[in-house]
């Protein structure tokens, strides 16, 4: 799994068999304990996915919503993270061929003409080098934004998010055949698109 | 990582590749995540509504299939279910009050207003004081008591049954049904489950608790968000408990069994019949 690196990067905290049992019942602090455990993680796939502040927080909260409804059946064997990821990389698949979605790629934001929530570099203690990671970042999230939605949460879930491709196949309901291709594809276009940033 | 399906990458790819990995990982909004947080430990999240975004059915074929597919199913839509029963429509209020309608206000006596907004899937809400009764026409006709918010079903297809659901966030309802429900099911859900109705008076109440659904005769089976619990007996009610307890199987309360009556007594001439009074 990669670990891209960035200020807010740190493990989720370990959840024990005792805490998920509690997530069952709806207990507040395992509940609590669930979302520190995942937020994070899944907020970032979301941002990165969508390259927008608000539609990340639509999806989270529907996600959240879909996983305190199911919270009773939760398997408590397994780290819940790669189904809530699953969740959340289908929400995000959701949210962008909603109409709401379209109508708000077409309303950017005047104070942030890029549309995509800024903010996406954590600030670091050296100013230029925060600017250059932001300017870097800010051309790559654009490159991936301007991928077809099917490439698109291919490279991400694969490279971001350090899936595997039959994970993902799973994901986004197609073989893992398909989902090689697409990140060939996919990697091929990105290339081209940041030859200037990475000759 | 290493995968067994990797594919070799050229020189391009590789970085590209690379590029996504370094991305960082973006840091939500702290009031956001502290709210979300709080809202989720609390189940305060399980009141909301699902987003919008979220509730269309994911397409699963490419355009070239689902054109002609969706085009057979439209034309074998007009011709087996060429038409819908009438309704909703506002009985009106000797109870002082507002109704939101779609978010627009209406005082709850003003039965012409009321009609001209009231819609399938039309959001419902009702202020401290009001109440309302909603009529749809030879299927059933419900009274919203104060306080209650509810997203109104479709009307019932004129021909080979079909289904037809309500959501209530909060409040209580009373439904008594008419001959044209039969053959069609109406479910009424809440955040802990789901009422299906197939003929009946019923009464569903949620507050931020509990879910409560009473039986005052007829049919009618409760759901959780798992599974089936069964029916409802007569004069009984299922509770389902918002903090994740097991339901409990009880008697009818006082207060459900007045609401359900008051619906009765008053309303049994939409469907031709007289009132029964019971001894639960």
């Amino acid at each position: 799994m990669q670990d891209p690196s960035g200020s807010s990067r740190r493990p989720p905290p370990d959840l024990s068999r005792e805490t998920l049992l509690a997530v069952r019942r709806r207990d507040p602090e395992a509940l609590a304990a669930l979302f520190e455990h995942s937020f994070d993680r899944l907020y970032g796939l979301a941002q990165r996915m969508l390259g927008d502040r608000a539609a990340a927080e639509d999806v989270m909260q529907e996600t959240y919503l879909r996983m305190h409804r199911a919270a009773a059946t939760i398997d408590v064997e397994r780290d819940p993270l790669p189904w809530l990821k699953s969740i959340t990389a289908n929400l995000c698949r959701d949210h962008r061929r909603s109409f709401a979605a379209k109508v708000a790629s077409r309303s950017e934001d005047v104070d942030d003409p890029a549309g995509r929530g800024g903010n996406l570099a954590g600030v670091g203690p050296d100013p230029e080098e925060h600017t250059l990671t932001a300017a870097r970042e800010a051309r790559v999230q654009a490159a991936v934004d301007a991928l077809p939605e099917q490439l698109r949460e291919v490279v991400i879930l694969k490279d971001y998010e350090g899936l595997d491709h039959v994970a993902i196949a799973g994901i986004v309901g197609t073989s893992h055949a398909a989902v090689r291709k697409r990140y060939s594809r996919a990697l091929e276009q990105l290339g081209e698109a940041l030859k200037d940033v990475w000759p | 990582m290493s995968d067994r399906h990797d594919i070799p990458l050229t020189a391009a790819q590789r970085r590209a590749a690379e590029a996504v990995q370094s991305l960082s990982r973006p840091e939500a909004d702290t009031d956001f995540r502290a709210r979300l947080k709080a809202d989720f430990a609390s189940g305060a999240v399980a009141a909301a509504k699902p987003a919008a975004f979220a509730t269309r059915p994911r397409p699963r074929f490419g355009f070239a299939l689902w054109v002609p597919l969706t085009a057979a199913a439209a034309l074998a839509a007009v011709m087996v279910f060429g038409g819908r029963l009438p309704g909703p429509e506002a009985l009106g209020s000797h109870i002082a009050g507002t109704v939101l309608v779609d978010g627009r206000a209406v005082a709850a006596g003003d039965s012409l207003r009321l009609d001209e907004l009231l819609r399938p899937g039309a959001e419902v809400v009702l202020s401290e004081g009001a109440e309302l009764d909603i009529l749809y026409p030879g299927s059933f006709v419900m009274r919203l008591a104060s306080g209650t918010t509810i997203t109104l079903p479709d009307r019932p297809r004129r021909w080979f049954g079909g289904d037809l659901d309500a959501v209530m966030p909060e409040g209580e309802i009373s439904i008594r049904t008419g001959p044209d429900l039969a053959g069609r099911m109406l479910a009424v859900s809440t955040p802990e489950g789901r009422a299906r109705i197939y003929g009946t008076l019923v009464s569903i109440f949620r507050n931020d608790e509990l879910t409560c659904v009473c039986l005052y005769e007829g049919t009618a089976v409760m759901d959780d968000l798992e599974q089936e619990l069964g029916p409802v007996p007569a004069g009984k009610r299922w509770v389902l408990f918002a903090d994740g307890r097991d339901a409990e199987l009880l008697d009818i309360a006082p207060p459900h069994l007045e609401h359900m009556e008051g619906l009765d007594r008053e309303r049994c001439d939409c469907f031709g019949g007289a009132h029964k009074e019971q001894t639960p």
